[in-house]
């Protein structure tokens, strides 16, 4: 009895030994990544499309690269930014996202003594051989939204609101700008921005001043504030375009259309970088040439407002932006106020 | 700088905006006399507003009716309260520590069950909130009309609540026992008062308003629950109740001052006033740093303000 054990134990080992060469030559390689966000992952904008973005790209690298994602929502407070950073390096992951321009500063700190892990920024300029940049053109967003508003408002004001007055968020209020005054010499226009992402009440007094200074066509650059600016629109009857996610359905009757962020290609070629041990110390846009960003039209109101000089006009400035031939100028130098 | 879009309307909104602003903080502020008249300091405001906008929020949702979301919201910012009371009270806790242990407690809480309730979401849940009712005769002035007299009905609740608890805290025998704990609370044991008992009360007293405070967001102004939505009203109430000098009418003046300066700064920021945004920003937080430096030194706080009580102790 004991010899036979033996024997078809050996036998077992023996059929292992020359299966296991062969399971690992079929393996993928795998990738630990870690997303934070600052907010709620179905915040319907800055949060959402980033975690609807990371899902998506996982999936599409299914069979490629299996990635082993962790999310993690509400790290909102710069104070709990850092630890959360070493937490996730000290974990080993390969690959740790801070999904917001406050992650710049505590991850070009904490990537300096963690080389072997990388890390994204979501909008920012600082880099590192371990850091990269991903960012959004909202500039060219805020362009075709200024167009739309400086071409569709009766009384010559539009406004826009945001969160605060850094990196992409400054890009696209100032193309706001540039975009209505390009296509209505006598458009006035608001900007407004309301200091914190979670003050929806605020964001509404915001666009409801704006209202009463006459403006007549909104548009807000996102987070959850956002969606207390269509919600003023809506209560006071006027058009407003939403930014990041599809955001039409939130007030239909007065939405316009939506600048749609697709974080999921850039997040894609970010995780391919890291196993090939590429990544690090550059730009990944999400623009409209490589398809990262569009305009979603709510064709209901779009039928009835956008016309054809309008379209022309629009279809104009996506193609400028494509081919590179419509240049906004340095809107970092711009000043708002 | 758009000095022609300065209307007559364009001020009226500006003010309007003022009395807007300061209503869910005066809600808390209100409740924050009585607690700290009995001698607490409760510095957990802002998460009991939280956990009132939440509670208000699925009160308001589930029923469909507006009111029970209220109901909710006080009875758990009464519990929230309850909750202060037995750290701050019972177990004789550090306020300070004790308050802001109940704000992180409060954001987290509301947060966690906001998932639990609604799970992941692509478009967040709403309701319909209190509508603008402009009162008879009153709503029709000029200027006043609409500045005062043209809101929802929590507006013009929080307005009769600065008289009842005015009326309380100097007409009844309650609101001067409540006075003389927080005065002198060994004075008031020896007149057979139960200082531990009144500070329950006030303190329930206090995390009923706030709840309230925390329910306007939802219920009377957005008609959706946000994480940390309150941005910090909870604190400014706080310092409302320092420039009142514990006084629920001067709460009022308090609260409108904020208001005021929230509004002001966000309708020069409308004008493109050439001053940076996150100057503008910080306005009505200097405002409210400047009148305190001025009034904390005519203040005379509560004797017992912030010690915890026990008997045969000096």
């Amino acid at each position: 009895m004991n010899i036979r054990k033996l024997l078809t134990g050996l036998v077992v080992l023996a059929v292992l030994m020359t299966a296991l060469p062969a399971v690992a030559q079929e393996e993928v390689p795998k990738v630990k990544v870690a997303l934070i966000l600052p907010g709620r992952a179905d915040d319907v904008s800055w949060n959402q499309a980033s975690f609807e973005g990371m899902n998506a790209a996982v999936e599409a690298l299914e069979g490629e690269i299996e990635v082993e994602l962790t999310v993690v929502e509400q790290v909102y407070d710069p104070v709990d930014i850092e630890p959360a950073l070493l937490d996730y390096a000290q974990q080993g992951y390969d690959l740790i996202v801070g999904h917001g321009f406050q992650f710049q500063e505590p991850i070009i700190k904490v990537a300096e003594d963690y080389p072997d892990v990388n890390f994204a920024i979501g909008t920012g300029f600082k880099m590192a051989p371990n850091v990269g940049v991903y960012d959004v053109k909202l500039e060219q967003g805020g362009y075709l939204m200024g167009l739309i508003a400086g071409y569709l408002t009766k009384s010559n004001i539009v406004g826009v609101v945001g969160g605060v007055d850094v990196s992409e968020i400054h890009r696209g209020h100032v193309a706001f700008v540039l975009g209505a005054q390009a296509i209505n010499e006598d458009v006035k226009v608001l900007s407004n921005f309301v200091g914190d992402f979670n003050d929806l009440a605020g964001a509404k007094e915001a666009a409801l001043s704006q209202i009463k200074a006459g403006a007549d066509v909104l548009w807000q650059s996102g987070d959850g504030i956002g969606i207390a600016v269509l919600g003023a629109c809506e209560e006071e009857g006027i058009l407003c375009m939403g930014n990041v996610a599809n955001q039409n359905e939130i007030a239909p009757e007065n939405t316009l259309a939506s600048f749609v962020y697709d974080w999921g290609p850039v997040y894609q070629q970010m995780i391919e970088e890291t196993v090939e041990g590429t990544f690090g110390n550059k730009y990944y846009w999400i623009e409209l040439a490589n398809e990262g960003v569009s305009v979603i039209y709510n064709e209901e109101l779009a039928e009835q407002y956008i016309d054809e000089e309008l379209q022309a006009a629009l279809d104009e400035a996506v193609e400028g932006f494509i081919e590179g031939t419509l240049d906004l100028g340095d809107l970092d130098a711009y000043k708002l106020e | 700088m758009n000095w022609d879009l300065i209307t007559v309307s364009f001020v009226v909104g500006v003010l309007a905006s003022a009395v807007r602003w300061a209503a869910p903080i005066l809600y808390a502020a209100l409740g924050e006399v009585f607690t700290e008249r009995a001698g607490i300091l409760n510095l957990g405001l802002e998460g009991i507003m939280l956990m009132g906008a939440l509670s208000g929020f699925i009160g308001a949702y589930n029923s469909g009716s507006l009111w029970i979301g209220l109901l909710l919201a006080a009875l758990v910012g009464m519990a929230m309260g309850l909750l202060m009371a037995f750290v701050s009270v019972t177990a004789r806790a550090n306020q300070v520590v004790a308050g802001l242990g109940i704000t992180i407690l409060g954001g987290g809480l509301s947060t966690l069950l906001f998932r639990l309730f609604f799970g992941l979401r692509t478009r967040p849940p709403t309701i319909k909130t209190f509508k603008v009712h402009s009162l008879p005769l009153l709503g029709d002035l000029p200027i006043v009309g609409e500045v005062l007299f043209e809101h929802n009905v929590m507006v013009y609740l929080v307005f009769i609540l600065v008289g009842v608890a005015w009326v309380v805290l100097y007409r009844t025998r309650f609101g001067l026992a409540l006075r003389a704990v927080g005065e002198r609370p060994e004075a008031a044991d020896t007149r057979g008062l139960n200082v531990t008992a009144l500070r329950y009360i006030s303190l329930m007293i206090g995390g009923a308003m706030a709840g309230l405070g925390g329910a306007y967001l939802p219920l009377a102004d957005l008609g959706i629950f946000w994480t940390q939505m309150t941005a910090g009203r909870g604190f400014i109430a706080v310092a409302v109740v320092v420039f009142s000098r514990w006084d629920p009418v001067r709460a009022l003046w308090g609260a409108l001052v904020f208001g005021g300066a929230a509004a002001l700064q966000t309708a020069l920021q409308t004008l493109r006033a050439p001053i940076d945004s996150e100057l503008l920003l910080m306005l009505p937080y200097i405002v409210t740093i400047i009148v305190l430096v001025g009034i904390s030194r005519r203040a005379e706080f509560p004797g017992a303000f912030a010690v915890p009580y026990s008997r045969g102790e000096k």
